[in-house]
Order: structure tokens, then sequence, then C-alpha cells
């Protein structure tokens, strides 16, 4: 899995079994609104991002507005994996 | 039954959250105010249990264009004009919020002393406002129905009902581990809170890298001094869930109401439908309904009365899993029976369902919508003796002053003797929210 924004896109696809999310999703698509994660799927989002990013989310501190468009997302996790 | 009496109907829907000890470990939770505020108005559906002269209480006022469908279609119930959660305190459940009323000259006229008050889940507070507002209530009190709604409770009526227990408590971060390694060794499994629901609380558990941080995540809490209680059940490959529905009278006597079957989507719930009747004879074969009696005895044994509904399900090898959980609660299924409850004076029954959707035109209202249901033939009438019927306004339109892409739930019944059509007007109901800019997630 690439660490980047298809990666992330591709980990959306898989945790909503949505293929056409691959086609439709961009850096710039609000994660929530476009791929209607419920709040369990999103849990297992931020689980798989966890693996496959190598970091740890704080889920005490970790609200929605964190998550915004997959490039915002992409830039906290990329961050937190600089200064966790 | 116990009276004749007017009653009040009212709802939390995320009734377990209240039931919860705050210092109870959790699994990982993302808050969605969005989705909370959905069903904080999913109290509208309690208009369903409504007889001519009983009153449904919302949070919200129940929304008037949909009052006015209902009643065109023969429903008749009061419902409530004022605001009762004016500063949207999402977190406070209908009776806190009552007993915190700064509204109490209009609360107080509208819920007529005397009246009965049915709530959709005895909850905290619900003591205080029978007293407050001197409304009867036939319920038993919040520490009993609290400890048998508990996963515990139903982890333990297994072993009491001498029915296969393949769950495991665990009470500390550690057993956490060591249990779950050894169900991992055989496959995934599910770490459940003593009060999680469909959708949330559910933790399925699928590689050790996943277990290791719930360790670690459980861990952290418990040096806050949390204290840990989990039930971990090896994941079972279902074919079929579905769920029984019954009522224990304050005399201890069992009514049976409905066995729903459900259709999931993961661990969500995304339609109820009747069984046929081949499927009630196999449970009836599978001494299903002798176990549900025993059940609903140890239950009133424990104090419990009131409405039951047990989560069961059919493995894809043909056994039959008779208790998942026990919500002892009205539920969804309920609902659904009551929906069917009303079309049955037509002869006719539906399937209980909700699209989860968002909307990028706040300007399309409710009563737009529901013209245009009509104008395209889907909305249901006795006339029609099929379409869409919508059961819920509130859902659909809470977010839309709050959000661009606002999200929203619209509950509905499909209404059709025949399965092909109810596919078919599922289909229309769908392509007419896509073409008013509505983006639907499930």
């Amino acid at each position: 899995m690439e660490k980047n924004t298809f990666g992330m896109i591709e980990i959306i696809s898989e945790i909503k079994k949505d293929p056409a999310l691959l086609e439709t999703l961009n850096g710039q698509s609000d994660i929530i609104a476009e791929s209607g994660m419920d709040s369990l799927e999103m849990i297992n989002f931020i689980l798989r991002i966890e693996d496959e990013f190598d970091v740890e989310i704080d889920f005490d501190e970790f609200d929605l507005s964190h998550l915004g468009t997959i490039d915002h997302f992409l830039d906290f996790v990329v961050q937190r994996k600089v200064s966790p | 039954m116990e009276d004749d009496n007017r009653r009040v109907y009212c709802a939390t829907f995320d009734a377990e959250q209240y039931w919860r000890d705050p210092m109870l470990a959790k699994l990982p939770f993302i808050p969605d105010r969005n989705a909370q505020r959905i069903v904080s108005v999913m109290d509208e559906l309690m208009f369903l249990f409504c007889q001519p002269g009983d009153a449904i209480l919302t949070r919200k006022p129940f929304n008037p264009v949909q009052k006015q469908y209902l009643q065109s279609i023969g429903f008749d119930f009061e419902s409530n004009v004022f605001d009762l959660d004016p500063r949207s305190e999402l977190d406070k459940c209908i009776f806190q919020l009552l007993c915190e009323s700064d509204n109490k000259l209009q609360v107080s006229p509208f819920l007529e002393g005397q009246s009965i008050l049915a709530p959709f889940a005895v909850l905290p507070y619900a003591a205080q406002v029978c007293e407050s507002y001197n409304l009867q209530c036939f319920s038993p009190g919040n520490e009993i129905v609290q400890n048998v709604n508990s996963k515990l409770y139903s982890h333990q009526m297994k072993d009491r009902l001498d029915i296969r227990n393949v769950g495991v408590i665990v009470h500390s971060s550690e057993e956490l581990h060591s249990e779950g390694q050894k169900l991992l060794s055989a496959g995934d499994f599910l770490i459940k809170d003593l009060f999680g629901v469909s959708g949330k609380g559910n933790l399925l558990v699928q590689s050790s890298q996943t277990l290791d941080r719930m360790v670690s995540y459980i861990t952290s809490q418990e040096q806050k001094g949390k204290y840990t209680q989990f039930v971990l059940e090896p994941l079972l490959h279902k074919k079929d869930d579905f769920s029984c529905q019954f009522y224990i009278s304050a005399q201890g006597e069992t009514t049976f109401i409905a066995v729903s079957k459900l259709l999931n989507d993961g661990f969500a719930y995304t339609e109820s439908s009747t069984p046929d009747e081949s499927f009630m004879q196999f449970l009836e074969a599978g001494n299903y309904f002798i176990l549900m009696e025993r059940l609903a005895k140890e239950l009133f044994k424990d104090g419990y009365y009131g409405h039951v509904c047990v989560d069961s399900m059919i493995l894809e090898d043909g056994e039959m899993v008779p208790l998942i959980e026990i919500n002892a609660r009205k539920s969804m299924s309920l609902i659904k029976h009551q929906v069917d409850q009303y079309l049955q004076q037509y002869e006719l029954r539906g399937n209980l369902s909700f699209l989860s959707v968002s909307s990028e035109r706040p300007d399309f209202s409710y009563e737009q919508l529901l013209n245009t249901l009509h104008d395209e033939g889907l909305l249901y009438s006795p006339a029609n003796r099929k379409g869409v019927l919508p059961l819920s306004a509130s859902t659909l339109e809470i977010n839309k002053s709050t959000m661009k892409a606002a999200k929203g739930r619209l509950y509905y019944s499909i209404v059709s003797p025949e399965a092909e059509e109810k596919k078919r007007l599922n289909e229309q109901l769908r392509s007419c929210f896509s073409m008013h800019s509505y983006r639907i997630y499930n």
C-alpha cells in the first residue's frame, strides 16, 4: 500500500467495499461527505491508517474535524509520524 | 397493557449510552455530532404506537408536513409544538431535558397529569419526570433495566438457559491480550462493549496488530482509573439475523409479538422484514419459542417487565444461535411490527428500511420531497395499496441548517404484497433521491 493520497483512497474503497470510490475520490474529496463512512467504518479506517502508515492516533483527542479532505488528513498523519 | 389512560410516547434511541458506567473503559469511538443529531430526532417514529387520543412528545416539534401526511393516511395523535431541546443538548436524554426544562408552563398542560408515560426505553430521570409532571409509568427501576441490558447479563443468561456460550468475559487489558490471542489463533473475533449497540461498541479483530492496539488503548484508560469489562466472542459465520419481540406484563405474563428478519450491513441494521411460514416452523421445531418463554421468566425473576427484543441468528451451517443479546426496551423491529399493525387493516405488509443520505440542496424541502414522491406515484396511500411510506422527516432535515452537504436519514416502509415490486419501488425511491441532489450512502 502506497503511503500517499492514493493509498488512503484504496483503504477507504476497501472499507466501503466500493471499488467505484477509486475513480471518484481524490485528494480534495471530503472523507466523510464523499465516502459516507459511518462511525464504525471510521474506526476501522483509522486502525488501517495506523497499520499502513505506521503511526498511532490518539483516539481521545481525535475528532471529525481532523479528517476534512483526504490530503488534509494525510498531512495530519504525516505530522503524527514526524512528531508522535 | 395495564391501563386505558392517555399515553404519552417519547424516546431516546441511543439508550445504551445512558446505562453505561462512565468509569468503564471503552473501545475507540469518534464522536459524530451530525449522526448524533439524526439519532436524537428518531423519536418521531414513536407516533406508530399512538392510538387516537394518545400523544407523542419529541425533542423538536413534530414536522408539520409529515404530520399532515400521516393524518391523511389515517394516523391520529397529538404532538408538541414547543422545542424541548432549544440548546441542542444532545448528550441529555429526553427525561433529563424534561426535568430541567425552563418551559414547564407549556410542557405540563401537554403531558396532562395522570397520563401514562410510555418510553422507548427506561432511562435515568424517568422516575423524576413522572413525579414532577404527575405521570404514571409502569416500568421497573432504572438499575434493573440497566442490569438486564448489559452484554454481561446476556452472556450469563446463556449459561442459565444451558445454551452454547462461546463468549468469554475479560476484566483487564492483560486478559484482553491473553484471551484475544487464544481466540485469534482460531480466527477473527469481536470485542463487545457491555453497552454497545449495532454500528458501535463492537470491534472486529482480524490481526494481532489490531489486538495489540486495543490492548494499549485499554491499558492507557486503566492507568487513568477506568476499569475493564468486555465480552469477547469468535466471529460466527451467520446466514440470517433475526429478532423476537415479546412483552412481559407487570404480573409476569409473556405475550409474543413478532419475529423479524434483519438485513444488516456489517454490524449495522439496514432492513427488517417479516419471515415466511417455513422460517417460523423452523424456529418452532428448534424449540426457539419455548426458550424465549424461559428467558422471559428469568427476566421477570430479575425484576424486569416491559418490552423485550432478543437478537438471534442462524449460522451458515444451519445452527440456530437463539440468544445473541437481550434488548430490554422497544426496538426498531417492534416499530416495524407497528407499521405492519397499521397496514394490516388494509391487508398489506411492508419492509422497514432507511436511506442514509446527504443533500447538496438545502432549498429542497420535505414538502417538495413528498410532492415529488406523490407526483411520481411513489407515495403510499391506502387507495394506492402500495408505495413508499415515509416514517420520519426530522431525521432527514435536522442537519440542513448546519452543513453544506447535510447528512440525513429517511426511515420508510416499502409497501407492496409482491417482493419484486418492493425491489422496484426501492430502486425508484433511490433514483428519485439521486435526481434531487441527494448522495446515497447505503
